[in-house]
């Protein structure tokens, strides 16, 4: 050391630069522990504040809070600058990045990892966090104060382990002259949208979930809440619903074997929190209407973000087998003490408030809006025990000696009558109406009804005789159907009004919420129809072909026409052109010199509405000829159309709206009996 | 020289999380001035 140190001042401006780039790594680590002690202060002052119903201090606890977020971007921001200026003295820069990744993919390289994703997971809390406590005033000191101590009491727990266990800016003793890189399959468009997208939502439930438990704590359990918390809950749930598409999206499009799901582990955990807000925000409406279902409603909230955790506990732990690739670390039994500290905090709260939880509203009759909510919801638990089972299986079965682990045809079995009657559900349950159904309801059915059966017999007819399908692609076209006969109601009251687009402005104004809605059930009708299309109707060949020759699968002809290698900035690819009509797909084997000849398939489809042709290169031989996996899946566009209806349907249902004025049922209606 | 770092930045943060504070007027002290 003492020789290096003396070395000639021609090396001076090289120590120059690893002082930078050591005063970066300070200058992380010391925001993320002031990060730390601002959240804890924070998470006190706030609980002790509320409690006392403390004004100023209140105010102290949540500017704590917004600092806390200050300090998490102001680490973020070094992180990012040391990944874009190559400091490969970090640790987290020299794992994850190196000189010949694309730069947009090294700035991604900041949520690649395990300690740059939980880093970017605590900022998104951090900001969403800030935006909804500057929100919560309308919500009264007390109940604003218990949400900003419990979103800084999950950010300290984040922050604790980011200093303590998972740092990003830990400094290697030497530096290396590059960097390790990143995953090849990484090294993808999708890198840069689906993991933002999908740990951004991970990172929101802690949001309801505070509201929830702050009113709870509070002794709130009114339905003040709810709109707050649904707001946000919608937040989540919107993210999740774009996080998941763009994950099947990513999925098809890189991982070359023709589906889009394969319910692996970190699939299923990014599912069931979306399946309990999805069940939420149908059950909170109830509560807003009729002020039943309150105990329930706090319930799903916190199972909602419950299962993010055990996912990330899951996920981070790599306790259970996954394609996902996230290194085993000592954070597991952190997040596992965390989701004990979680779950026995939510039960005990629950219990400790539910005399306060219940109902003095009359109960519902089963066929009715509420009961159609209901039988929804417990139809959703269902797939989430479906789905958390499945997952667990390895770990419990693991514990009593033999490992055991469950395929996709167990999801498919078990989830698909629950999924089938959730849709028939939603198509029936928008036309229900609230507290009783009478004659008027069976007439509105006709439409859905009729929808069904005019494509089940066309389904009929073609020669399918797949039960599953013959359930799901006409209860998919049912739900459409409900749909555009709301939408042509809609147009009938218009019309009556007198028309013109004032009017026509003003009544979608008024049931923005419901037509936003009705718009995301249609994208869900026009994603399931694809999900069932390209499951149940794809086909696939192997073949082996000589320049020259011809497969055909399903109608489509391909023609091999030869092989080429293609040096590419960090990688090789040889790639087999294959004509298509007047289109050349080209599936390539790409090698990463750099990584030890790591090599992937990067996949060629050609998409149309109708199918989209999937050509996979399984390999190239000596005498010229090449194999193909070949697939045609029938309408895998509607699936990602669809996910951008349901996202459309949510942001013009909600974006930049008021706060919803609901007249509860109850008083609007004086009496329950003899309405029809 | 984290720590250092963080307290630094504690201490830059100081006054807008005890602005609250800083801008409420102490009673006590405004009567004994008064």
């Amino acid at each position: 050391m003492l020789v290096v140190s003396l070395a000639p001042a021609v090396d001076a401006a090289k120590y120059a630069a690893d002082l930078g780039v050591v005063t970066l790594a300070y200058l992380g680590a010391g925001a993320l522990l002031a990060g730390l002690v601002l959240a804890a202060f924070s998470a006190l002052l706030s609980f002790w504040a509320g409690w006392t119903e403390n004004g100023v201090m209140i105010q102290v606890g949540r500017r704590a809070f917004y600092a806390t977020a200050a300090m998490l971007s102001a680490a973020a921001i070094v992180l990012e600058a040391a990944l874009l200026t190559h400091d490969f003295s970090l640790a987290y820069v020299t794992e994850h990045s190196d000189l010949a990744t694309p730069i947009a993919l090294v700035a991604a390289a900041f949520y690649g990892g395990q300690e740059g994703s939980l880093l970017y997971w605590a900022l998104i809390l951090g900001i969403l966090g800030s935006a909804s406590l500057v929100a919560s005033a309308a919500l009264g000191p007390r109940l604003a104060a218990y949400a900003a101590g419990m979103m800084a009491a999950i950010l300290t727990f984040f922050l604790l382990v980011l200093v303590l266990v998972a740092s990003p800016f830990d400094v290697l003793q030497i530096t290396p002259p590059d960097g390790l890189g990143l995953n090849p399959v990484l090294r993808d468009g999708g890198m840069l949208i689906h993991p933002p997208v999908v740990l951004a939502g991970f990172a929101s439930f802690a949001v309801p979930f505070s509201f929830a438990a702050a009113a709870l704590l509070a002794g709130r359990t009114d339905a003040a809440w709810i709109a707050h918390t649904r707001r946000f809950a919608l937040v989540a749930w919107g993210l999740q619903s774009t996080g998941l598409v763009l994950g099947m999206w990513w999925a098809y499009h890189v991982l070359g074997w023709g589906g889009y799901w394969g319910w692996d582990p970190v699939e299923n955990v990014a599912l069931m929190p979306w399946l309990a807000t999805t069940a939420y925000l149908h059950s909170s409406q109830v509560q807003e209407r009729r002020g039943r279902l309150r105990a329930w409603n706090f319930g799903l909230v916190m199972l909602a973000f419950l299962l993010v955790v055990f996912g990330t506990f899951i996920v981070r732990s790599g306790i259970v087998p996954s394609v996902h690739t996230f290194a085993i670390s000592a954070i597991g039994p952190w997040f596992l003490g965390f989701l004990g500290a979680c779950l026995v905090f939510s039960v005990g709260l629950l219990a400790f408030r539910s005399n306060g939880l219940k109902s003095n509203a009359e109960p519902a009759p089963a066929v009715s809006r509420e009961g159609a909510f209901a039988l929804q919801n417990l139809l959703l638990i269902g797939v989430i025990a479906v789905v958390f089972w499945g997952t667990m299986l390895p770990l419990v079965s693991g514990l009593a000696g033999q490992e055991r682990v469950v395929g996709a045809a167990y999801y498919e079995r078990a989830t698909g009558p629950l999924f089938a009657v959730a849709l028939l559900l939603m198509a029936a349950g928008p036309l229900i109406p609230w507290r009783h159904a009478g004659a008027p309801l069976w007439r509105s059915l006709r439409w859905p009804a009729a929808s069904f059966a005019v494509v089940l017999i066309g389904l009929l007819a073609a020669g399918v005789r797949s039960l599953p399908a013959l359930l799901a692609i006409p209860s998919a076209f049912a739900v459409a159907g409900t749909v555009l006969y709301e939408y042509a109601r809609a147009a009938g009251r218009w019309r009556l009004a007198g028309g013109g687009w004032s009017r026509a402005l003003a009544l979608i104004a008024k049931r923005r919420r419901r037509y936003g809605a009705y718009l995301a059930h249609l994208g869900l009708a026009v994603l399931v129809i694809g999900l069932a299309a390209s499951h149940f109707w794809q086909q696939e060949k192997d073949v082996t072909l000589q320049p020259g020759q011809q497969v055909a699968v399903a109608g489509y002809t391909l023609t091999y026409t030869g092989v080429q290698n293609r040096e590419l900035a960090d990688h090789t690819e040889l790639v087999a052109a294959m004509k298509l009509g007047d289109l050349t797909l080209e599936p390539a084997r790409a090698t990463y010199a750099g990584l030890g000849g790591q090599s992937l398939t990067h996949v060629a489809i050609s998409s149309t509405l109708v199918a989209d042709v999937y050509v996979v290169l399984a390999g190239t031989n000596s005498d010229g000829s090449a194999s193909f996996r070949v697939f045609v899946n029938p309408l895998v566009t509607w699936i990602w159309a669809g996910g951008a209806i349901i996202i459309l349907g949510v942001v013009l249902g909600n974006v930049g709206a008021r706060r919803a004025a609901f007249v509860p049922v109850a008083a609007r209606v004086p009496s329950a009996v003899g309405a029809s | 020289m984290t720590l250092l770092v963080a307290t630094l930045l504690l201490f830059a943060a100081g006054p807008f999380v005890l602005w609250p504070l800083i801008r409420t007027p102490d009673d006590n002290h405004e009567g004994n001035t008064a």
